[in-house]
């Protein structure tokens, strides 16, 4: 039906084409009147030609004079032919215009329709691209005698509804750093919705303490998987256990080095990032994973 | 009298045609209003899109060299335009190297309760084994006079000069007093990004550039 239509659709704007161009663009027009005055010239010579034969064979005289009388003749009989089919060629005019008409009107809405496509699109690359998941919650329990106590809340993208696991630290420092290593996806993936950036936190340290003596976050089991991603087979839905297992190892060994990050073609960039803030005794704050791209920090309050 | 009559009962197709002709035109109108209203929201939504994705490179950075425990770098600074604003070469002990920018919220439309963009200020650099705190600083290299120069090349209004020329000097005089400049309690946070050894590694050589968002994600990229 789909063919049908669109070969029916392409006849349609092909007819309309030729005659929008035929009659509405000068070089068509001009076209169109060099044809129509060789084919009057053809048929005045074809006349002429035919009374001079005629003339010969009857052996008169057939000079500049009777020739051009017959062409004058020939004239003034297609001028009264195209007026006797003046009728007809209105009902070609008006038949053209609503090809025309309808040819746009098609066009119309089939732009229409891609319109609303691209609407569609864009809503939905929007809505993916101004997206974000929490990474963690950070809240301060003391500051006191230049160190920070505080207790840190991982949240898995999947599920950013509930922490996946807690830790409390204790640090020297007036500022926290709180390391991840980030993943940003091509924008065509996460815009389809196929790819999420991700973040795992894997170390945190502090303006006086450098990232080698920082506290390490034991987030990762010993398949290099961090906690926050595993799941039990009861919570696991649509897929088993063993084939959840292989997407997120091969997902992992995008994270574990660059060289395979690049190889599957879809990975933007990979790197470390160490988002930091002051902190003071009763500061409650979340880093979240922008999918534009790169990690935010904000105050818990303000959302 | 007759005549009358006959004007009165006339020709109905003319009537219908009229009526067709109405129809067809308000049609018609409807369509074009119907076909500029959705171009107006595809307009709308491909620039959220593309703001959504708008970027800056404040700076451009090439690992030099990596020996005896010693990171060396150049590290250069962009305005808003591209033009070039410093170029700063060290060394710093370390395996890993560490670009923190500073990230100030602002609110960019007027209706907006919250600050809904971020501006980038190049903070400072530090190491793996370098603390922050004993890291370089960045501020000085791109001061014009109070004004940070890695923001130039765009057109700002007095009131904008002012409020980004304030939060500069804010920043500054924190940092030279050995504070944090993320200071929280105006919102502003730091993102230092950075390489990870095994994982991702800037490779001596290689341009990289440090992209920041308007949404407030810093991001390192290779410079292609």
């Amino acid at each position: 039906m789909d063919e049908r239509l669109a070969a029916f659709k392409g006849l349609l704007f092909a007819l309309s084409d030729a005659a929008t161009f035929l009659f509405t663009r000068p070089l068509g027009l001009t076209i169109l009147g060099a044809a129509l005055l060789l084919a009057a010239g053809a048929r005045l010579w074809t006349v002429v030609s035919g009374r001079r034969l005629a003339a010969r064979a009857a052996g008169e005289d057939f000079g500049v004079g009777a020739a051009t009388g017959a062409a004058l003749r020939e004239v003034a009989g297609m001028g009264l032919k195209a007026a006797g089919a003046l009728p007809a060629l209105a009902g070609l005019a008006a038949a053209l215009v609503l090809l025309v008409g309808l040819a746009d009107a098609t066009r119309a809405v089939d732009d229409y329709i891609a319109g609303q496509r691209r609407v569609a699109e864009l809503s939905a690359t929007v809505r993916n691209l101004d997206r974000r998941y929490k990474s963690m919650d950070v809240s301060i329990e003391e500051v006191v005698d230049g160190r920070i106590k505080a207790k840190l809340a991982f949240y898995d993208y999947r599920n950013p509804q509930a922490p996946a696991k807690t830790q409390s630290i204790d640090i020297a420092g007036k500022e926290l750093f709180i390391d991840a290593i980030v993943c940003n996806f091509d924008y065509s993936e996460i815009s389809a919705g196929k790819a999420i950036n991700l973040a795992i936190p894997f170390k945190l340290f502090s303006d006086e303490v450098s990232e080698t003596q920082g506290v390490a976050l034991t987030l990762l089991d010993d398949r290099g998987i961090p906690l926050m991603y595993e799941r039990s087979p009861d919570e696991l839905y649509g897929l088993g256990a063993d084939a959840f297992g292989a997407r997120l190892a091969e997902l992992m060994s995008l994270l574990r080095t660059d060289e395979a990050a690049r190889g599957a073609g879809i990975v933007r960039s990979l790197y470390g990032d160490a988002v930091h803030r002051d902190v003071k005794k009763g500061d409650s704050f979340s880093v979240w994973v922008e999918q534009t791209g790169g990690l935010t920090v904000k105050d818990a309050s303000s959302f | 009298m007759r005549g009358i009559e006959g004007r009165r009962r006339g020709s109905p197709l003319l009537g219908w045609l009229i009526i067709l002709l109405s129809f067809g035109l308000a049609g018609y109108f409807w369509f074009q209003g119907l076909g500029s209203s959705q171009k107006e929201r595809i307009a709308l939504l491909e620039s959220a899109s593309s703001k959504l994705k708008s970027e800056t490179v404040p700076i451009k950075f090439m690992v030099l060299s990596r020996e005896g425990g010693q990171i060396k770098a150049r590290i250069k600074l962009y305005d808003l335009a591209g033009g070039e604003v410093a170029v700063i070469e060290k060394s710093w002990p370390g395996k890993e190297l560490y670009i923190d920018m500073l990230l100030e919220p602002v609110r960019t439309a007027r209706e907006s309760k919250e600050p809904d963009s971020w501006i980038a200020f190049p903070y400072r650099i530090f190491t793996d084994e370098l603390s922050a705190a004993s890291g370089s600083l960045l501020f000085d290299a791109y001061d014009g006079g109070g004004f940070p120069e890695v923001l130039g090349g765009a057109e700002w209004s007095p009131a904008e000069r002012l409020a980004i020329s304030t939060a500069f000097a804010d920043a500054r005089r924190k940092a030279a007093s050995g504070l944090p400049a993320a200071d929280a309690s105006q919102g502003v946070f730091g993102s230092a990004a950075h390489e990870i050894s095994g994982i991702s590694s800037f490779e001596v050589g290689i341009v990289y550039k440090v992209v920041c968002r308007v949404k407030g994600g810093i991001e390192i990229a290779e410079d292609r």
